[in-house]
C-alpha cells in the first residue's frame, strides 16, 4: 500500500483567523505550544479528538482543517 | 579488567543501547524552522526529565567516580567508603524515583501542561527502562564470567553492585527515553 500522510492547514488558519498565536491556539485546545509547532511541521499526527478540538476552534469541519494524502514519498 | 570498571562499562553501554533503540527506525529529519531565535520550548515533562537526570545523575556519577578511584575491595571492605557510597546511591535513587513520580502525576493532569503527545512519549520511554536494566545485566554477565572464570568464586560485593547499577540504570533510562523521544515526533 503507498504511504499516506496527513497534512494540514493550521498554519494558515491561524492568520485567518486574526494571526491566532500558536500560544493561543494550545491553551484552547489543551496541548502544548510544541504539540501545534510539531502539527503545523507535518510531524505529529494528532489524536481524532485533538483533531475535533483544532476544528472546532476555527468553526470548521475536520476534513477541512486535516487531508489525508495518498501515495506521498 | 577491574570489575568497578566494568560496572563503568554496564552502564555505558546500557546508555548507548537506550540512545539506539529509541532511534532506530527514526527518519532523522531537519528541525523545524522557527523565527530567527527562536528555539522550540520546552513542555513541562521535558523539563522534569532534564532535571531529573541531572539531580538524580550527579549523585550516581559521583558514587561511581569513588568506586573507580577506591576500587570494589576497599569499597567492600572500609565502612569510611562504604558508607557515603552507598549514601550517593540511595540519594540518586530517591531522586529519580521522585522525579518519576511527578512526570506520572504531571502525566495525569488534564490543564493542558502535559497532551496527549507528552503521554505518549512517557509510555514508549518505559521501553527504554526494560532495555537499560537488560543491557546491564548483559554486561555483568559477560565481565563476572570473564573475571571470575578460574576461581569460580564470586566476591559478594558485585552482587551488591549489580542490584545498584541495574536500579539506577533501570531508572535513569526513563528521563533518557524521554528525552530522546521528543525529536521522533
Amino acid at each position: 500500500m503507498a504511504k499516506a500522510v496527513i497534512t494540514n492547514q493550521i498554519r494558515r488558519l491561524r492568520f485567518e483567523h486574526a494571526e491566532m498565536t500558536q500560544q493561543e491556539l494550545a491553551g484552547r485546545v489543551a496541548c502544548t505550544r510544541q504539540t501545534i509547532i510539531m502539527l503545523e511541521q507535518g510531524r505529529y499526527v494528532p489524536s481524532l479528538l485533538l483533531a475535533m478540538r483544532i476544528a472546532r476552534v476555527f468553526d470548521r469541519r475536520v476534513e477541512d482543517v486535516f487531508q489525508l494524502e495518498e501515495g506521498a514519498r | 579488567m577491574p570489575i568497578v570498571l566494568w560496572t563503568v562499562a554496564a552502564v555505558l553501554v546500557a546508555a548507548a543501547g537506550v540512545s539506539l533503540a529509541m532511534r532506530v527506525g527514526v527518519k532523522r529529519e531537519p528541525p523545524p524552522p522557527l523565527p530567527p531565535g527562536e528555539r522550540m520550548p520546552f513542555t513541562a515533562l521535558q523539563r522534569l526529565a532534564a532535571w531529573s537526570l541531572l539531580l538524580g545523575g550527579l549523585p550516581a556519577v559521583a558514587a561511581g567516580a569513588l568506586l573507580v578511584h577506591f576500587g570494589a575491595m576497599r569499597f567492600w571492605d572500609d565502612d569510611r567508603v562504604r558508607h557515603p557510597v552507598t549514601a550517593l546511591l540511595v540519594a540518586s535513587l530517591v531522586a529519580f524515583a521522585a522525579f518519576a513520580f511527578r512526570m506520572h502525576a504531571l502525566a495525569a493532569r488534564d490543564d493542558g501542561s502535559v497532551d496527549e503527545r507528552d503521554r505518549a512519549i512517557l509510555g514508549r520511554a518505559s521501553t527504554a527502562q526494560s532495555v537499560a536494566t537488560l543491557l546491564t545485566l548483559a554486561v555483568w554477565v559477560v565481565a563476572l564470567t570473564h573475571t571470575y572464570h578460574a576461581t569460580h568464586l564470586v566476591p559478594s560485593v558485585n552482587l551488591y553492585l549489580l542490584f545498584w547499577s541495574c536500579l539506577i540504570a533501570n531508572i535513569a533510562a526513563l528521563p533518557v527515553g524521554i528525552l530522546l523521544g521528543y525529536p521522533r515526533g
